[in-house]
């Protein structure tokens, strides 16, 4: 059984930020103070050599988190071996201190759509996703993190709650919980669901990560937009969430209209205020 | 009660049928109206994203067709041949071929005959641009063909990143005019271009060349050996030998082996 990393590599990271092609050239240039820098395994599946050579030596650096999004968890197809193979090599070459994905669906029945699906929440679902999970976990022979994604809908055939569907394929196949705040944030608007019980009910030694992002609303729900800067309401949720599992590696999560490296930065530093202020760390 | 593969078929029919309605995901709580207009969330964030793909990889042709009929291609193209691959940037690649069917079924298409050709151009720029093989340097193939001497069994290898295309209008011209502010004038005439994509040290580079490069190219992927290349050019007016350097210095041949080794 593989362990959430929480205490070795990664326990002492707060905030960190997405690498992202605008900012790059800065960051290797300019090295700014920041705890860590999360990779889009999907963007450089397949890079050259130079492209991933500049990425070893920002390793060097930074600590890298690896996250991807088309493993397609969830799907009922069989797992997809060639892209995992392609993320063992990212894996193997880069050293992150964390390897994450959705708790999603992208495809099924050949078809795959590159969008992060809701899965029904019940024990079929539990142990079809466990299962796969634990398979890749073997593959890659270490844990990874699944993440709690956004929803715009919700299924009749679902039993459990959402914490609960997510603790439990934690809980089964061995993995560890990548907990988006703003997702949670998302889901308790667009369900009428109370977020702070969310936080509350999921176990703290699950939880390996966590990210913020910026939202936007259209036609009476929240999409989890990743275009702007963190609402004050998801601040408030983070602040509570730090309370409860103390330090843990967070994401700024800005993928659409990227602005200024100064603005992520910026952003960075509120997390890193809230850590300190709850934490004294 | 649907078990999960139940639920994720009917899904993603909810999603690619835009008037399917049945098997609509359930509507959030409080709202009764809401099932369709999730599914329509979700249809709308699927078709930006893939919409966005192609844009990327197909600016010329965008601009060709307009952002509204570009649009409308690029939702039947998602719903008539969504793809199994679960990396979006690969998506596209396909896309030549279903403009060219849609070229004989729609008239106002059938007008624009150079488009698939001006596609499958913007398709070889993107897929070298991408292409992450690595590149034997040049000094090295020379080096190991002044080795190999002239054997009948040497192979040649392409650059993995080379496309050959053959049009028969001028879609490299007309490419290039559409990525200017300005389009100039364009003759439509009936020509025969052959042209070769390629990337060389990071960058992606093109060239119309003439009959003999090309056939030189296209015969050595197939994997003509030497001894066929001679028997071939050997009445020809083309010196085989300067075919071949002009190849290697180029970064079209970019290794040599013995194929009996």
């Amino acid at each position: 059984m593989f362990e959430t990393d929480r205490s070795s590599r990664a326990g002492y990271l707060r905030a960190g930020i997405g690498l992202r092609d605008p900012h790059l050239r800065r960051i290797i240039e300019d090295k700014p103070d920041i705890d860590w820098l999360e990779v889009i395994a999907d963007n450089i599946i397949d890079a050259d050599e130079p492209a991933l050579s500049r990425l070893e030596k920002l390793r060097r650096d930074y600590p890298l988190s690896l996250h991807s999004v088309g493993t397609s968890i969830g799907s009922v197809d069989p797992l997809n071996f060639d892209y995992l193979k392609s993320l063992k090599r990212l894996i193997e070459r880069l050293d992150p201190f964390s390897v994450s994905e959705h708790l999603c669906w992208s495809g099924a029945h050949g078809v795959h759509l590159h969008d992060l699906f809701p899965l029904p929440m019940n024990e079929e679902t539990v142990r079809h996703v466990a299962g796969r999970v634990g398979r890749i976990q073997d593959f890659f022979g270490r844990q990874i993190l699944i993440e709690n994604v956004s929803a715009y809908t919700g299924f009749e055939e679902s039993e459990m709650s959402e914490p609960e569907f997510i603790t439990q394929i934690a809980r089964r196949s061995g993995s560890g919980i990548l907990l988006d705040v703003n997702n949670i944030f998302i889901n308790s608007y667009n369900f009428g669901l109370d977020a702070v019980k969310y936080v509350d009910d999921i176990p703290g030694e699950l939880v390996g990560e966590m990210h913020l992002g910026g939202g936007e609303q259209r036609e009476g729900f929240i999409l989890d937009a990743h275009n702007c800067r963190i609402w004050d309401e998801v601040w408030g949720l983070y602040g509570h969430a730090v309370a409860r599992f103390g330090t843990v590696p967070t994401l700024i999560e800005w993928d659409n209209d990227i602005p200024e490296l100064e603005v992520l930065l910026d952003e960075a530093d509120k997390a890193n205020k809230i850590i300190e202020s709850k934490c004294g760390t | 009660m649907r078990d999960l593969a139940g639920i994720q078929k009917d899904f993603l029919k909810s999603i690619l049928t835009a008037e399917n309605k049945t098997g609509q995901p359930q509507p959030p709580a409080g709202s009764s109206e809401a099932g369709e207009s999730s599914a329509a969330i979700y249809r709308d964030l699927v078709a930006t994203n893939h919409l966005n793909a192609l844009k990327d990889v197909y600016p010329v042709c965008l601009r060709l067709l307009g952002e509204s009929y570009f649009s409308f291609l690029a939702w039947n193209y998602l719903r008539d041949r969504p793809t199994a691959d679960p990396d979006l940037n690969r998506y596209g690649h396909d896309f030549p071929g279903f403009l060219e069917h849609e070229a004989g079924v729609r008239e106002e298409l059938g007008r624009l005959g150079y488009l698939p050709g001006v596609s499958r151009f913007e398709w070889s720029l993107y897929a070298a641009s991408r292409s992450s093989a690595d590149i034997i340097p040049l000094e090295e193939t020379i080096s190991r063909l002044t080795e190999l001497g002239d054997k009948d069994t040497v192979l040649f290898r392409l650059n993995p990143s080379l496309s050959l295309m053959e049009f028969s209008c001028p879609v490299v011209r007309i490419w290039e005019e559409n990525r200017l502010p300005e389009v100039g004038e364009i003759v439509l005439d009936r020509v025969t271009e052959k042209v070769v994509v390629w990337k060389n040290m990071g960058d992606v580079l093109y060239r119309t060349v003439d009959d003999e490069s090309f056939n030189l190219l296209r015969l050595v992927r197939e994997g003509a050996p030497l001894r066929e290349l001679n028997r071939i050019y050997e009445n020809r007016e083309q010196d085989l030998e300067r075919l071949i350097a002009q190849s290697i210095s180029s970064g079209w041949i970019v290794g040599v082996k013995d194929a009996v080794r």
